[in-house]
């Protein structure tokens, strides 16, 4: 394992513990000791990288693997992923494992509910940004919409949805 | 306030809800493989309302305590989730099957990618998408928020969040550690008052 591979790997280690509420929050962290201190990738790379771990499935954390794939092949793209969610893991297991036994507990029931409120108005911010961002023509504001209703009202699953927008997109109407 | 919340309410454990690993497996492999542009709807459409594994309160729950842990939201429910279905092996089954067939994709995509980025109907078909995406979210936010309509407080310090995260655009750490202590503190107060 060379020396660039195992710096990156610390820094994804250390990373992934600031990432509180998903990767979109160390994004700019990231470019910064990627792109910027070490020049490991180009701004445009960093950016590439990114648009294609959105476009691809499974979760936005692929971006990691790609940073990891693109400076060190195959394997550091694999031990990147697991670097980053190695922490995640751990912490998650802690709560699971304590649930049942707190279940009973009033600070845990308070813990539970508590946060509630801030996360649906977290999820409500990210539905309200990213609509802002994407939905920038008078055809993208109407696949948003068909979206969602399509979403709300039919038992259609997201991925079919999501193709016949990609339909839409690339016969050039947005 | 009511009190039908998972483990010890009116639903059985999560443990007793007949979930496999097999079926653990398949569940978060299907979530991994066709999550797009996030995987919160695609997560909510399997486990909430196809499997019915979770109502759409409990998942609320889960989410809550995977938002302030730190990394991938996605990560820490899959392993959340399985192990309180099944234990270490249920955790680590989940994690695998969100991660292994995306890994394995993206390392494809990433070979092919660079010769396709130009062309016109990829541009447009990856707008298009993202567009659709923000319609899911849009979607799940409804639905997460519908068993809370009723609870004031969720409608007012929600509204306030939403303020603060998307129009005053706060970084998402000081939306949590200032919002947070005062929402549980203000639900440990409404609780105490409602007994």
């Amino acid at each position: 394992m060379d020396d660039t591979l195992l710096r990156l790997l610390g820094h994804l280690f250390v990373q992934s513990l600031l990432a509180i509420g998903g990767i979109y929050v160390i994004l700019g962290e990231l470019q910064r000791v990627v792109v910027v201190e070490n020049g490991w990738l180009t701004p445009e790379d960093f950016t590439s990288l990114f648009a294609l771990a959105q476009a691809s499935p499974g979760p936005n954390t692929l971006f990691v693997t790609l940073i990891g794939w693109r400076i060190s092949g195959l394997w550091g793209g694999v031990l990147a992923t697991l670097v980053f969610v190695l922490p995640s893991l751990m912490l998650s297991a802690l709560i699971a494992r304590g649930w049942t036994r707190w279940s009973g507990q009033r600070w845990f029931a308070v813990l539970r509910r508590g946060l509630i409120p801030v996360t649906v108005g977290l999820l409500a911010s990210s539905a309200v940004l990213l609509t802002l961002a994407a939905a920038v023509t008078p055809v993208a504001v109407i696949v948003t919409g068909v979206a969602a209703a399509l979403s709300l009202g039919t038992r259609l699953p997201p991925v079919a949805i999501l193709a016949l927008a990609g339909v839409v997109g690339a016969f050039g109407l947005i | 306030m009511r009190d039908h919340l998972s483990d010890g309410g009116l639903r059985p454990p999560l443990a007793d809800r007949g979930i496999t690993l097999g079926a653990l497996f398949r569940c978060f492999l299907v979530i991994g493989i066709t999550g797009f542009g996030g995987v919160l709807p695609v997560v909510v459409h399997e486990i909430v309302r196809k499997r019915e594994w979770l109502d759409a309160e409990e998942f609320t729950e889960i989410l809550s305590i995977c938002q302030v842990l730190p990394g991938p939201n996605i990560v820490n429910i899959s392993v959340l989730f399985g192990m309180r279905v099944a234990g270490l092996r249920g955790g680590l089954v989940s994690l695998m099957g969100l991660l292994l067939l995306p890994v394995a994709l993206v390392l494809v995509l990433g070979t092919l990618y660079s010769g396709f980025a130009d062309v016109p109907q990829v541009q447009g078909a990856v707008r298009a998408v993202a567009a659709g995406a923000a319609g899911l979210l849009i979607a799940v936010s409804l639905r997460l928020l519908w068993p809370q309509r009723r609870n004031p407080l969720v409608l007012g310090l929600g509204a306030v969040v939403v303020v603060a995260a998307a129009w005053v655009r706060w970084p998402l750490i000081w939306v949590i550690l200032c919002f947070g202590p005062l929402s549980l503190l203000l639900t440990y107060l409404r609780m105490r008052r409602d007994g």
